[in-house]
């Protein structure tokens, strides 16, 4: 019916976006493929140490992208209902008060027209969606609302928001001895300059090695 | 991560129908992409 209704440019930017979203989960399952790896890693694969560290920078690129993925599904949804138009003015009468920052406009450069995937976007995008008194609509948005309201997501993004802005909590295998907040840091200093051996080693090894593969340098 | 697997699969399962009511694109998967 309203195929015709439909913005061009906005249909172009949400398959954009889902593909963006797809690539971001990818991405994530390629890191925990990166962690399986690290698990697997023996002791003559490099210091113990490394291998943690290794395997922690992967766990936490797994995560960033989750996150991601997170937040695109969320603005994804709430695209989808925007291109119907009585739907869209709800969402900006919602999100935004009726206020002229957000437009919700394909392509926006604008850091409010892209949500957060969080417990208040998941309450007005359902219902945003329950307005619209279409099942189709409702079924398209609740499992996205009902992930985004769940225990899952706002750990981890509780656990991001720590690692990031707060202090961020020692590794599994590192807690020990080391008691205090300066024993913590004097083994984190340690940890650094260990990592720091282990990268120079490697790259020396990459540098000497003539049967390195071209595609690892 | 596989969590928000399932949920995008959900997503996109009923996306056809949901765009049909939206008035967006309507995507057709081809009988070649099926068969891969």
């Amino acid at each position: 019916m309203a195929a015709q209704e439909a913005d061009e440019g906005f249909a172009y930017a949400l398959a954009g976006q889902m593909a963006s979203a797809g690539e971001q989960l990818a991405l994530a399952y390629a890191a925990a493929v990166e962690v399986a790896i690290w698990q697997e890693a023996r002791e003559e694969d490099g210091p113990e140490v490394a291998r943690e560290m290794g395997m922690r920078a992967m766990a936490e690129a797994q995560t960033l992208f989750v996150i991601g993925t997170g937040h695109a599904l969320i603005n994804v949804a709430v695209r989808s209902l925007s291109l119907r138009q009585d739907l869209k003015a709800q969402l900006i009468a919602t999100f935004f008060r009726g206020s002229s920052e957000g437009a919700l406009d394909p392509f926006s450069p604008g850091r409010s027209d892209w949500l957060s995937m969080n417990k208040a976007t998941c309450r007005k995008l359902r219902k945003v969606a329950q307005v619209s008194n279409s099942q189709e609509i409702i079924d398209l948005v609740e499992p996205v609302v009902t992930y985004g309201l769940s225990q899952t997501w706002n750990q981890l993004v509780e656990r991001r928001g720590e690692d990031c802005h707060r202090w961020r909590a020692q590794t599994h295998g590192m807690q020990g001895s080391h008691a205090g907040r300066r024993g913590i840091m004097m083994r984190r200093v340690a940890l650094w300059a260990s990592g720091l051996r282990f990268m120079r080693k490697r790259r020396d090894m990459r540098q000497r090695s003539d049967v390195w593969p071209t595609w690892q340098c | 991560m596989l969590e928000l697997a399932s949920v995008m699969e959900s997503f996109y399962t009923a996306w056809p129908a949901a765009s049909n009511v939206l008035g967006g694109p309507r995507y057709q998967v081809s009988q070649e992409t099926q068969d891969e």
